[in-house]
């Protein structure tokens, strides 16, 4: 078997010297030097940043073998190299000289994925982050493990949809939650994938915290505007969260404890071809009650009962079959529960009675999937997935008493159980060709079975074994969704780049099809060297939607397919940027402006909760139009002691519903005319970094009534009733908020303290029409009266967060 | 641990009062009339107009709006004053202001729904009588009542319903129906939502419904009143004897217009469902008042009665001989 892999890592490091390189340069960092060759090359580098310290490097090669180059480099440095798959890794030659095993600090990985560091001392320059002027997309941006990591974020949970908000152009939602609105897009538009596969409910606790253990993630593919050919299906953005694929050579991982949850992830190999990845993690919210709990109910004869708490898991085992044949299966499962209710007991001499209630509310995601990565010839790869994903939700409330005499017992029982869950088997196969060095066709297709269970309820009540009452309902679903793509992507010139592609899909539901064709093109020109123009224009097509009555992630919300009367989600979105970065592409300053439209988009009808709920959904939404623009400028800096971007956003967002506002056309919720996010991380040195985030932006829309009128007094009883206003009518205040984070590292691992809010600035989240107490004094005491007011509503003030992540 | 218990107090007030803020909006509003009015069948109707204001504007001596006019229009003609509502009748209410403009509404009455059928039964019954001393008797009886009442939906239309009742009983007895369980008829609960069925929020009063489980058709109503209670006291020679056992509830069936039903909904929403409290703490959308008033300020609803008199004379009688 080792004999295999050295023939493979022989065979790739002859490939590697086949590849020649240009490359000119005196005196510089030698990291910048890494990233010039890693542009020119398929490969990374991956070594120890205490190993560069001040190396600085002169180097003058025209069309010289990669292996040459190094070799040039590293003649006169007490650094070695070696070529291990695509990774060149470096340390330093003295400790393996001596050492029949590496010292701890020249000890670098294997690592098999793109930009993985699982080590934090290990630093990573590959071709993944390749700037902005030399690629061809808009909005599009891949972003590391590490790098979400550098975002602080609420109770130190490093979250990705929150460090995807510091990007221009998204907004956040509710504050504290994670919402993501792409361009004046909604929540649900959204396609959020875990290694190429659909993933529904990327949410704990409301929103609180990401479905997605950041432990363990490689990085993120996130595109909003130039969106490939490969995906579809929303209409926003798509975002594909790619897991890491573990370790070769030793077993490691890491454990952490924190203030509200704790994970732990090891990875490993199994024999010389195999790695295996476990990740987990746990909230303590329902630990922490415990003891709260047990203080309540020790003075009252009511028992409370509560809990809350959400856990995730991953496993992946990663197999290479051949130098050309990667294989892998993995699982996630998410969940969230909530627990309440409470107990009662009464007794006398003959009779008593015992209340129990309960409420039971369970929710999260399954995704199973195994991929096969095949590298056909030298010019053709391919990767096959097959998944299964499914979103579940369940929600029980039991009561049942018991009344006890002498001579009998009577049970009552009243039972309500709602689910409501979407379920995908996919399968796809997706290709890269690369008929010549200036082209590259991507194609694939793929089918997904969609199961809809939008709501089965179950609602009995049972008197001493007895039916006194049942009623069962059931909506389900069933469609078939096919889809096929093709892009291709062309260097015209040297100046010239060029992406062309074409997603078709079909979506069958009870013999009733609907079809899209979404046309996607990308062209990119530099005049010069370090400045590139691009356009953009994608269509995009969604056939499922997301129903939710709140701000916030809740079980009840439901993913229905588009059905009846209403036609199939779409939006046109046409762009413009233009981009310019320093040599290396350490800097980069960029302005990309869009226009979007949006058509048969879904949503509540106004008053659609006065329709009962047993009604089919369809009748409680209205379908009509949006439309978005803006530009967004960003200054980035992506490596060095201090990295980070300055982002701002100028931005309209508006919707039109014929059921919605009398028709009248009114701003988005989130129609932030102006944003602007900070985040810098500060490597303050090899133990400390230091990471700040700071983010402002024009209030949210917000439908203020302002005016109210008197009750009708129907029933003996009247109250002052809000009158209607048009939706969105009031800019809530300006928002803005401070987060910081320092990791400090010891020799086992690292602490990390952090500050969500830190100048304790409480943004306005709402407005109530609420009342103060107005005291009064007059000639019998002081009399209090009642006064109708306006109230800002403010949810989060400063929050600290600690927690200790032990690596081994 | 007492100290404990008053700091996770504190820390609680702390954060409760640090939530809402004070504040005037600057936002420009302008009033506009309101009109309310429940148009009864068998009687006249009552409209009460007046207009909107700023929520914080404290002075209500301004919210009348003593140049109205108003004109009612019965069947696309206008009633006289001596009109009295008759089921079917098209209403439409018309009111004008020099200074807040036009408002107008419409609704129609509704037909009364036959109720075809009732039947009850006494359960879970108690006695204490002491019938030994013939001037100085007594009982005291203590039941569950569980009755049924069945209606009949008129075909071919959208009907909306409430249920309601009241107790009697004569001068020289007491009589109370106990709790009504809002559970025992799942249709009182039809308007809430999964969440709020699952979370257990409080339809208590909430005896609104539509016929959309059973339109055209018939449907029987549970209505279970739990630790219910009578007694009385008499002595041989009281005439009145026989009438104290005269007890019992006066069931009322209201057909009710769309526009009545919505109102009850959304107050329902207002204040007991998932909504409500939802957008009490600025985690989504403001309820907005329900109106059906063309400047979206008022209700105009109407509403037919059946009744129904439950006397539980004979099964009071019969509970008592049963237990001799």
């Amino acid at each position: 078997m080792r004999k295999i892999i050295l023939l493979c890592m022989i065979g790739l490091a002859l490939c590697a010297e086949g590849r020649n390189i240009d490359i000119s340069v005196v005196d510089r960092p030698a990291a910048e030097v890494f990233r010039m060759i890693v542009e020119q090359t398929d490969y990374n580098f991956v070594y120890s940043s205490e190993l560069l310290k001040n190396l600085r490097l002169t180097i003058d090669a025209k069309d010289k073998p990669l292996k040459k180059v190094l070799s040039d480099i590293f003649h006169d440095t007490d650094i070695a190299y070696k070529i291990k798959g695509k990774n060149i890794i470096l340390s330093r030659k003295k400790a393996q000289k001596k050492l029949s095993r590496p010292k701890k600090e020249s000890r670098p990985e294997i690592i098999r994925t793109d930009t993985t560091t699982v080590l934090p001392e290990l630093e990573v320059v590959s071709r993944t982050e390749a700037p902005p002027v030399e690629t061809v997309e808009i909005g599009a941006r891949k972003i590391s493990g590490a790098e979400i990591k550098n975002i602080p974020s609420l109770f130190g949970e490093n979250d990705v949809i929150k460090a995807l908000q510091m990007q221009p152009g998204i907004a956040a939602g509710t504050e504290g939650f994670a919402g993501m609105n792409v361009h004046g897009g909604e929540h649900d538009e959204n396609l959020y994938m875990l290694d190429n596969v659909p993933i529904y409910q990327v949410n704990h606790f409301a929103g609180l915290f990401s479905a997605f253990n950041t432990d363990i993630i490689n990085y993120i593919d996130f595109y909003k505007t130039s969106m490939p050919a490969k995906y579809d299906g929303r209409l926003s953005s798509f975002m594909d969260v790619r897991l890491r694929n573990g370790l070769y050579e030793h077993h490691g991982g890491s454990a952490r404890l924190g203030l509200t949850s704790g994970a732990f992830n090891i990875a490993g190999p199994i024999g010389s071809r195999t790695s295996y990845l476990i990740g987990l993690r746990r909230s303590w919210y329902d630990i922490l009650t415990i003891p709260i709990l047990a203080i309540v109910n020790s003075k009252q004869d009511e028992k409370i009962r509560a809990g809350y708490a959400f856990g995730d898991f991953n496993a992946k085992i990663y197999h290479s079959f051949s130098p050309d044949v990667n294989g892998f299966v993995s699982a996630y499962y998410g969940n969230d529960y909530l627990r309440s209710g409470s107990e009662e007991k009464f007794t006398a001499n003959d009779y008593g009675w015992f209340e129990s209630d309960k409420y039971n509310l369970d929710w999260g995601n399954i995704v199973v999937q195994a991929g096969l990565d095949w590298r056909i010839n030298e010019d053709i790869t391919s990767e096959f997935t097959a998944a299964y994903t499914r979103y579940f939700s369940t929600m029980k409330h039991d009561d049942v008493t018991h009344d006890i005499s002498t001579e009998s017992v009577d049970v009552s029982q009243s039972l309500i159980k709602t689910d409501n869950n979407i379920s995908d088997l996919i399968f796809r196969g997706d290709f890269i060709w690369r008929p010549d060095d200036m082209s590259r066709i991507k194609f694939g297709a793929g089918y997904t079975r969609h199961s809809f269970l939008p709501e089965r309820t179950s609602r009995s009540q049972i008197f001493n074994d007895t039916d006194i009452y049942r009623r069962d309902s059931t909506y389900t679903y069933g469609a078939n969704e096919l889809n096929a793509y093709i892009e291709y992507g062309r260097d015209i010139s040297d100046k010239l780049q060029a992406d062309m592609g074409l997603h078709a899909s079909l979506f069958d539901i009870d013999g009733d099809t609907r079809h899209g064709i979404s046309p996607r093109v990308s062209l990119s020109y530099r005049p010069v060297g370090n400045v590139a123009v691009k356009a953009a224009y994608s269509h995009t097509v969604q056939y499922v939607h997301q129903l939710a009555q709140t701000y916030l992630s809740l079980p009840t919300d439901q993913w229905i397919p588009v059905c009846g009367r209403f036609k199939p989600q779409s939006a046109d979105k046409v762009a413009i940027g233009a981009y310019w970065g320093t040599d290396g592409g350490n800097y980069t300053v960029s302005a990309e402006a869009y226009l979007k439209s949006m058509h048969n988009l879904l949503d509540y009808r106004d008053e659609y909760y006065l329709r009962p709920p047993l009604d089919i959904w369809n009748d409680r939404l209205t379908s009509g139009n949006g439309s978005a623009k803006g530009i967004d400028f960003k200054i980035e800096k992506v490596y060095g002691k201090i990295t980070g971007h300055i982002a701002y956003s100028l931005a309209w967002a508006d919707r039109t519903f014929k059921e919605k506002n009398g028709g009248r056309t009114y701003p988005a919720r989130f129609d932030n005319r102006h944003t602007v996010n900070i985040a810098i991380s500060w490597k303050a040195s090899d133990k400390v970094q230091l990471n700040a985030a700071w983010t402002g932006h024009s209030g949210n829309r917000f439908t203020l009534l302002s005016q109210v009128w008197e009750g009708p007094d129907f029933d003996g009883y009247t109250d002052n009733v809000p009158l209607r206003a048009d939706i969105n009518n009031y800019r809530l205040p300006f928002y803005h908020r401070l987060d910081l984070s320092c990791n400090v590292r010891n020799r086992h691992g690292y602490w990390s303290f952090g500050l969500y809010n830190a100048y304790c600035h409480m943004n306005t989240v709402g407005i109530r029409l609420g009342h103060k107490k107005v005291y009064k004094e007059t000639s019998t005491g002081v009399s209090t009266k009642s006064i109708p007011v306006f109230q800002k509503i403010k949810l989060l003030p400063i929050i600290p967060s600690i927690s200790y992540t032990w690596e081994f | 641990m007492g100290i404990l218990r008053h700091i996770f107090i504190a820390t609680l007030a702390l954060c409760a009062t640090a939530c809402y803020d004070d504040f005037t909006p600057d936002i420009e509003t302008e009033p506009v009339l309101c009109i309310n009015s429940l148009i009864t069948a068998g009687e006249p109707i009552e409209v009460r107009v007046s207009r909107t204001w700023l929520y914080s504007d404290t002075a209500k001596s301004n919210r009348s709006v003593p140049d109205a006019s108003v004109t009612v229009y019965v069947n696309g003609t206008t009633a006289g004053e001596d009109y009295i509502a008759r089921e079917g009748d098209s209403i439409r209410i018309v009111a004008e202001s020099a200074v807040y403009g036009r408002a107008e509404a419409a609704t129609k009455v509704p037909v009364a729904v036959p109720i075809v059928d009732v039947s009850f039964s006494l359960s879970d019954i108690s006695i204490w009588k002491d019938f030994s001393n013939p001037r100085f008797m007594y009982a005291d009886v203590h039941f569950d009542i569980n009755a049924e009442m069945t209606l009949s939906d008129q075909a071919g239309a959208d009907n909306f319903y409430r249920f309601s009742y009241t107790s009697f009983a004569k001068e020289y007895s007491t009589f109370y129906p106990g709790y009504f369980e809002y559970d025992a008829e799942p249709i009182f609960s039809e308007h809430e939502g999964v969440f709020e069925s699952v979370m257990g929020y409080d339809s208590s009063g909430s005896t609104f419904f539509t016929d959309r489980q059973f339109a055209g058709d018939k449907y029987t109503l549970h209505l279970r009143f739990t630790y219910g209670g009578w007694r009385t006291q008499w002595s041989e020679e009281d005439e009145y004897a026989d009438m104290n056992f005269d007890c019992g509830l006066e069931f009322t069936l209201s057909s009710i217009s769309e526009s009545y039903y919505n109102w009850l909904c959304y107050m329902w929403h207002t204040e007991n469902g998932i909504l409500g409290d939802i957008s009490e703490i600025g985690l989504g959308a403001p309820l907005r008042g329900y109106s059906n008033v063309s400047t979206g300020a008022g209700v105009v609803a109407a509403r037919t009665d059946t009744n129904y008199t439950l006397n539980l004379k004979e099964a009071l009688k019969q509970a008592l001989e049963l237990n001799d």
